[in-house]
């Protein structure tokens, strides 16, 4: 999967969607064994081990698995290089903090274990997060409601986590554009520079991932955000976007269809 | 086509017997031989059956090619030059363009037996394939530094740091007698080799730093080695494939470089804490690299015996990103790290051919090949 689809349609919701079953609680026997470390004359752990077993767990998502649930996770340094992709909204969860309570997400096969995260306060309260994905994937009988859920959870001003708005907003790329405009407007009025940003990046992502039929509003939309925005970096972010969507319309096999959005885009990036 | 299949008295061939006189005793039989294709033109890498036919029966084939890159092999691959069949197998492409020519092999049998020798050679084609190259527009985007409240990372936040989504057409030879089958051995994917790294993070008074042996072989999400990611097979002539590529080096991976020092109480010599309040606290990340990219088809089959010679070189181009920034811990978070960003280095398009360099086809990569280094530093 390449960077922008990850950062556009991929997040928690994702492995949520994927998992059976999802437990978490406080963590019993929990250790931490250090595998390697560091070369030079000052060693440091560069990888290791983190193991526990759930107690008392809550099922956020389907049945309660019998029986003890013991897991482990590996982690390593952030200073080497991940030997695999790891999906950009982990970040958060890249490192277990001693108090940390554990998730984990059980996959179709009987005892499969698809991930354990761990799930904090504040931005790392993965738990709460969860129970919100599964409560708004609960109630809702169809996509649009799902979506309708997530439109009002983002403007009701409840209180969320930065990916909980995220997702909101990843919702909204399954609806027609007259159906979030008026979302995404709101959410660009807003003091969050980095929600801001997601939020043009998403409508950019939309476009040239051929999601809105008409791409006049949409392109109109990123125009006008660009001159309503204050700050120069955030604005220079916007500008990025911006180049993805004129690269997608000069690809030489839609030049005429895609003549005007570029015509558009172009004149307003470089006012 | 055929040289030599008239018969070669063995008493001729010797010189120390008269020749026969079918008068006086029966003369041995006349010995030929001619080959046969098993299609009229080859296609590239793909084995051509030849088959040659002796008479009498009970000699011996010794077979040669000559011409290009063709080679004669067994049912197995295995290089081959007796028995009654062969196979001829041929690949080369010209790197300045990244076609593949048409070749013409001139093959050719001995045919020994007891009676006398007799020799046939026929030419083979190998039939060209031509590709054709769109939308090779590079997006050149930013190395940004990211802070948060416990550190700080440096990677691209707004999409990719490089990409790039050429659209390569296969065009066959109008001679071509297997289309399909010849599109399907050719996949399209990018290769791309690590040519420089640097990454460092610099404390008070420790230094963190990633050591690798470049130039070394990159990959990301690949599937099929040696490929940087994914690769796609041609389904048919005129048949086009858009490869996407693209690259966001980070340094370091999230959630990124600690504000305070790693080795902070660590060993019988840990860094010295404040005052003064610059003491465990990170001061500079230096981080660059630099690489070179090729938009490759490569010919499965040829790959599966030649891997260094299976690729006919579509595209290429140098590219590089640097990020190195100070750090200021005193500052708040958001205004702790300068310079934010910069944009990577390269190229408008896509540039024609291998051009100069040639890429690293090792095992090694570099995501698991990097190992971490720390070390005491003078106090800064």
């Amino acid at each position: 999967m390449n960077r922008l689809d990850e950062m556009f349609t991929t997040g928690p919701e994702t492995l949520v969607a994927l998992s059976r079953a999802i437990v978490a609680g406080p963590v019993s026997h929990y250790s931490k064994e250090v595998e390697e470390v560091s070369q030079g004359s000052a060693p440091i752990p560069v990888r290791w081990i983190i193991s526990g077993q759930l107690e008392h767990p809550e099922t956020l998502k389907g049945d309660v698995p019998e029986g003890l649930l013991r897991f482990s996770r590996e982690e390593q340094s952030p200073f080497l290089p991940a030997p695999e992709p790891v999906p950009t909204w982990e970040a958060a969860y890249a490192q277990w903090q001693r108090e940390d309570k554990a998730v984990v997400f059980l996959g179709k096969k009987p005892g499969e274990i698809l991930r354990v995260l761990p799930s904090g306060t504040g931005e790392r309260n993965l738990i709460s997060l969860v129970r919100l994905i599964v409560s708004i994937h609960k109630t809702a009988r169809n996509e649009d409601e799902e979506t309708a859920a997530w439109q009002r959870h983002l403007l009701s001003g409840a209180p969320s986590t930065a990916e909980g708005r995220r997702i909101a907003l990843r919702s909204l790329l399954t609806r027609h554009w007259s159906d979030v405009a008026s979302t995404l407007r709101e959410v660009m009025s807003r003091k969050d520079a980095e929600l801001r940003q997601y939020a043009y990046g998403i409508v950019a992502y939309g476009i040239v991932r051929d999601k809105w039929r008409d791409t006049a509003g949409p392109a109109e939309f990123l125009c006008t955000q660009l001159a309503n925005e204050t700050d120069a970096e955030v604005a220079g972010g916007y500008r990025q976007y911006i180049d993805l969507v004129l690269r997608f319309a000069s690809d030489e096999n839609f030049r005429e269809q895609r003549m005007a959005l570029r015509d558009q885009l172009q004149s307003c990036r470089d006012r | 086509m055929s040289d030599g299949t008239k018969p070669t008295p063995t008493a001729s061939r010797s010189g120390g017997s008269p020749a026969c006189n079918p008068a006086i005793q029966p003369c041995p039989l006349a010995v030929t031989v001619s080959i046969t294709l098993s299609a009229a033109v080859a296609c590239p890498g793909h084995p051509l059956s030849i088959t040659a036919a002796g008479t009498p029966s009970g000699g011996t084939y010794s077979w040669t090619v000559s011409g290009g890159s063709a080679e004669l092999v067994d049912g197995s691959g295995a290089p081959a030059s007796s028995g009654p069949s062969v196979n001829l197998r041929s690949f080369k492409s010209d790197d300045a363009t990244g076609k593949i020519p048409e070749q013409i092999a001139r093959v050719g049998v001995t045919y020994t037996h007891p009676n006398g020798t007799a020799t046939d050679w026929k030419p083979v084609k190998t039939h060209q394939i031509e590709f054709a190259v769109t939308n090779k527009a590079i997006t050149s985007g930013f190395t940004e530094a990211r802070e948060t409240a416990t550190a700080v990372q440096l990677w691209s936040f707004h999409g990719a740091e490089m990409s790039t989504d050429p659209q390569v057409e296969i065009k066959l030879d109008a001679s071509c007698p297997r289309k399909v089958d010849c599109a399907a051995n050719h996949q399209v994917g990018w290769l791309q080799t690590m040519l420089t790294d640097a990454r460092q993070a610099r404390y008070s008074h420790t230094l963190v730093h990633v050591v690798v042996a470049t130039p070394i072989r990159d990959v990301w999400n690949a599937t099929v080695f040696p490929f940087y990611s994914t690769v796609t097979a041609f389904t048919g002539d005129r048949d086009k494939a858009t490869v996407h590529h693209e690259d966001s080096p980070s340094f370091p991976a999230s959630p990124g470089a600690p504000w305070t020092d790693p080795r902070a109480g660590i060993g019988a010599s840990p860094p010295p804490v404040p005052p003064p309040a610059t003491n465990l606290q990170l001061r500079s990340m230096n981080f660059s690299d630099t690489f070179t990219a090729w938009l490759v088809v490569q010919n499965i089959e040829w790959g599966a015996h030649h891997l260094a010679d299976s690729f006919a070189y579509q595209g290429h181009f140098d590219w590089s990103m640097q990020l190195n920034v100070t750090v200021d811990t005193t500052k708040t978070v958001g205004s702790r790290v300068s310079p934010k960003k910069n944009r990577i280095t390269a190229p408008a398009e896509i540039q024609s051919g291998k051009g100069g360099g040639t890429p690293n086809l090792a095992a090694p990569i570099f995501n698991t090949s990097a190992v971490l280094k720390v070390d005491p530093a003078a106090g800064i």
